[in-house]
């Protein structure tokens, strides 16, 4: 008897312990892991096998949580990245400088979440940069853009910003459409992911 | 002996349950996310476009301000669905996902695509040309490159030449 009920504990045990430990891998915990990292250049993560059949238990877990209804591989590819160039966790308490170059794909975008997976709560309506606005405000150099990330505006009106207000602790998807097959076929060796540079931080918040 | 039984249990069960929770998880989620678009006024074979997405009008996790989407519901219990979508000026896409978030299936509506049509099937298996496999309730989406209002408008009146019905 006392076996039999030793062992009906370390049942129910085992069960908890699995599926918490599903949850956690899974992504359901914010902060557990998010989509696939298999992909991994300069601190963006990506899994080629995001909305694929072939995507791993862990994989469509983690992207029915933090990005349901994810496209292909072949029509789009997502890169998130939560840390800036020094490896520090991106938070709204501080300025960044996000820059890059053009990349292999018929349109790109960069947008902020926050820690629920969701647009920041705020209404400056500056939630993401993507290549139409690299066009528009660097005509003349659209190989190489740069916008600011902050909670308020910059001096300069026509800078090009994305808001971080009510953003706590974000991270930042890159989106790729189209994406030329170099791409799919040699990632590290065709992507120069956009460099992120912190610039300051409100004084006491760190 | 009753140490490695107990670990052998313990060992078993939480593998178990962790297959289990794991792969019900997709299924599980995209159920509520159909119950949550059911209950926003999206019926089934219906195409509908979302508002401009803002902090405010969130629905789905991650959307991108920059596209103007659709969204239709369909279920091929009852038969075939065939979708249609008109080409546009832009980037735009038609995407297909069955009950297990898998993109089942993807037309291209940018400018210059000859794209008309996808039949859904009921079943599964990998799409070959216009036609996919879907056993059930599945989703439809519509992407169109919309980073301003008034391409957001554009791309909103196209979505009444788009179908999502059920045929024989």
């Amino acid at each position: 008897m006392h076996l039999f009920f030793r062992l009906f504990v370390v049942t129910l045990l085992g069960l908890t312990l699995g599926a918490l430990s599903a949850l956690w891998f899974g992504g359901m915990v914010s902060a557990g892991p998010r989509i696939g990292s298999a992909i991994e250049i300069d601190g963006w993560r990506s899994d080629w096998s995001i909305g694929s059949e072939n995507a791993d238990p862990y994989v469509r877990a983690r992207v029915a949580r933090n990005g349901l209804l994810a496209l292909r591989k072949e029509e789009a590819v997502y890169f998130m990245r939560n840390e800036d160039d020094a490896g520090a966790r991106l938070t709204d308490v501080c300025t960044y400088r996000v820059s890059g170059g053009s990349y292999p794909a018929r349109w790109w975008s960069i947008t902020l979440y926050d820690g629920d997976n969701r647009l920041p709560m705020n209404t400056d309506q500056r939630l993401s940069f993507d290549q139409s606005q690299a066009t528009k405000v660097f005509p003349d150099t659209a190989q190489t853009w740069a916008f600011q990330i902050s909670t308020q505006a910059p001096e300069n009106p026509s800078a090009p910003w994305v808001s971080s207000k009510a953003g706590g602790e974000f991270d930042l998807t890159l989106r790729l459409y189209q994406p030329d097959s170099s791409l799919l076929s040699d990632p590290a060796g065709t992507l120069v992911p956009p460099r992120i540079e912190r610039l300051d931080c409100r004084e006491g918040a760190l | 002996m009753r140490f490695f039984l107990t670990l052998f249990v313990l060992a078993i069960s939480a593998a178990a349950a962790h297959f289990l929770v794991l792969t019900s998880l997709p299924g599980f989620i995209m159920s509520k996310a159909q119950e949550a678009i059911a209950a926003q006024g999206v019926p089934l074979n219906v195409w509908v476009a979302t508002p401009r997405q803002t902090p405010q009008t969130q629905r789905v996790v991650r959307p991108s301000p920059d596209l103007a989407y659709a969204l239709c519901r369909f279920d091929t219990s009852n038969g075939p669905v065939r979708i249609t979508a008109p080409v546009g000026d832009g980037y735009g896409s038609v995407s297909v996902f069955n009950s297990q978030t898998d993109n089942v299936f993807v037309g291209d509506l940018s400018a210059g695509s000859t794209f008309t049509s996808v039949r859904i099937e009921p079943g599964a298996g990998a799409a070959s040309g216009n036609t996919a496999f879907v056993d059930g309730p599945g989703l439809a989406l519509i992407r169109r490159l919309a980073p301003t209002q008034a391409e957001y408008e554009v791309a909103a009146a196209l979505v009444n030449d788009a179908t999502c019905e059920t045929v024989e």
